[in-house]
């Protein structure tokens, strides 16, 4: 039964791997013997509904920039384990690891708590 | 040295460039030993990279290379056909990335590489010097991959659309005038190409504003596959509110398997012919195309001969040259389907890459997420939330999930909110 099963798997076109609902989470602990990924890139892959550095401010989905550090490391750890229902950010959270939502608290607790696109990059702001 | 100096780049740019501070900060000038980072192709992925570059290294000099002066987002385009963007509201402009974040952009072609010389051959600017390169130029169509099809046709009656613009609204128009009752077939085309679930969210958004204006009309989609991304938000959603299923169904699906693949067109008659052999006459025929790397990535031999550039998962460097870095929809990054949120964050590995080398550092571990939207309706939205890692030199997928809840309107209205939201957000993340 079980070879069946795998024999089946294999024979799946490429195709349907690519279109299928929903595929097994390999747990982030599962690489955990690979360096550690920096909070800000973990962190800028939030970006595109959060906002650049987690600082968009006038949309329905919230900022994250400058959260305090355990706020959002409760959240994620309540996401990451479905104590806390969401739509999406279930999924989002539950790839990564205490460790990785840790430095991902830490990135967006150290952005300033304001619109990104108000700073004049040029001129210094932050990133004097 | 063939490097654009500064005088040169004052020429070329004029006066009124320099007021704003087009290229640098007031308060200083590019030293000169600031490295040079070029970056060919301003869409999402090239203009991710030049955004966030700046952001984490301010002494670098930028310089995009792009033929457009105008870019028309592709994620939420399908809306024209619903009436619910307008293309101007999907238009942006390089302003933004010269003036806060000090890009210097050149408008024209980027024709070819100079790996020896590290430097680009621009169509009418001459050479522009790169110390890095990263280059983000899309895919090319392999229209011919239907017999019969050519770029004449594709800008003349039979627009595919698949890249935003006068395409768009043609193909809107060509709905519009179509005769009550009428036929619109659309070709889906095999794996891989740009945004997945986009053909059937386009023939939702068609069905929608034809259940408006002409309810008898028919929507054919004849498929190179036997899935797709939503397949079952997308089919109950018709079953419930198109009558897919019944003789009386706006829209009609047909599977590879069952014949679906469109081989010809015979313009001439607006005839499709499939793998089969069935000739399906229609009003308005939209062959979204076969995808390929863009003419640039293979003229320039950054594909290798292959469909796609192979990179380094770890930091979107080619295999060709160390110097040079290759994102988005170009480059071979299966499991990753091709997405304008993924092409953004292979941009953001790689400027990291780039500014970890100048300072002597190794590169960081990356990640990569696709945590994107696609809607079926006005008011139905659906989400995927893919996230890939890299091990051992290979991309790794460690999650794959679409949204699964069924028969929960308020559930498929807020997601839909989500999608409209994220569409925004997003050009914004990129462009503002």
């Amino acid at each position: 039964m079980k070879s069946l099963l795998l024999a089946s798997l294999f024979t799946l076109p490429f195709l349907a791997t690519q279109t299928m609902a929903s595929g097994a989470l390999i747990p982030a602990e599962k690489f955990a013997a690979d360096p550690a990924i920096p909070g800000k890139i973990l962190g800028d892959n939030c970006s595109a509904c959060h906002g650049t550095q987690g600082r968009i401010y006038d949309e329905s989905m919230p900022p994250i920039a400058g959260i305090p550090r355990d706020v959002f490391i409760k959240l994620m750890m309540d996401f990451k384990n479905e104590v806390r229902p969401s739509i999406v950010m279930n999924h989002v959270a539950k790839v990564f690891s205490e460790a990785e939502i840790e430095r991902m608290a830490d990135y967006f607790a150290a952005q300033p708590d304001a619109p990104w696109s108000e700073e004049n990059v040029l001129k210094g702001g932050q990133y004097e | 040295m063939n490097n654009l100096s500064r005088r040169q780049l004052i020429k070329q740019l004029g006066a009124a460039g320099i007021a704003t501070g087009l290229f640098g900060a007031s308060k200083q000038a590019w030293s000169k030993t600031a490295p040079h980072v070029v970056i060919v192709g301003g869409g999402i992925g090239g203009a991710s990279a030049a955004k966030y570059l700046r952001i984490i290294d301010k002494n670098v000099k930028i310089t995009l290379i792009e033929p457009n002066k105008e870019y028309i987002f592709c994620p939420g385009s399908n809306e024209i056909l619903n009436e619910t963007a307008t293309l101007e509201e999907l238009t942006v402009n390089y302003e933004t990335l010269k003036n806060r974040y000090a890009v210097n952009v050149i408008t024209d072609w980027a024709d070819d590489i100079d790996y020896t010389g590290k430097r680009v051959k621009t169509r009418n600017s001459g050479f522009v010097a790169y110390d890095k390169l990263i280059v983000s130029p899309g895919p090319d169509y392999k229209l011919d991959a239907v017999e019969g099809y050519n770029k004449a046709l594709a800008e003349g009656d039979f627009p595919h659309a698949w890249k935003a613009g006068a395409q768009t609204t043609k193909l809107f128009d060509q709905m519009k005038s179509m005769p009550q009752g009428g036929t619109i077939a659309i070709s889906s085309p095999p794996m891989p190409y740009r945004c997945p679930p986009a053909p059937y969210e386009r023939a939702s958004f068609m069905a929608e504003w034809l259940a408006h204006h002409n309810p008898t009309a028919k929507i054919l989609i004849l498929d190179s596959k036997d899935g797709f991304t939503f397949q079952k938000h997308y089919l109950d959603y018709w079953t419930k509110v198109r009558g897919y299923g019944t003789d009386n169904s706006m829209i009609e699906w047909v599977a590879a398997k069952d014949g679906g693949e469109v081989k010809q067109l015979d313009a001439l008659n607006k005839t499709l012919i499939t793998a089969n052999g069935d000739k399906i006459k229609a009003d308005v025929i939209n062959i979204i195309p076969n995808h390929t790397a863009a003419k640039f990535a293979k003229d320039t031999g950054l594909s290798q001969g292959q469909e796609w550039v192979s990179i380094d998962p770890m930091t979107y460097q080619s295999r060709v040259d160390k110097d040079v870095y290759v994102v988005g929809d170009v480059t071979e990054s299966s499991p990753m389907v091709k997405t304008g949120y993924l092409a953004s964050n292979h941009a953001k590995v790689v400027v990291q890459a780039i500014v970890d080398e100048f300072n002597g550092k190794a590169p960081s571990q990356p990640l990569y997420t696709n945590n994107c939207v696609a809607l079926a309706g006005d008011d139905y939205g659906m989400s995927i939330t893919d996230t890939f890692r890299v091990q051992n030199g290979k991309i790794v997928k460690q999650y794959g999930h679409q949204s699964t809840e069924l028969d929960n309107p308020a559930l498929h209205y807020v997601r839909a909110s989500l999608a409209k939201n994220w569409q925004r957000a997003f050009r914004r993340d990129i462009f503002a």
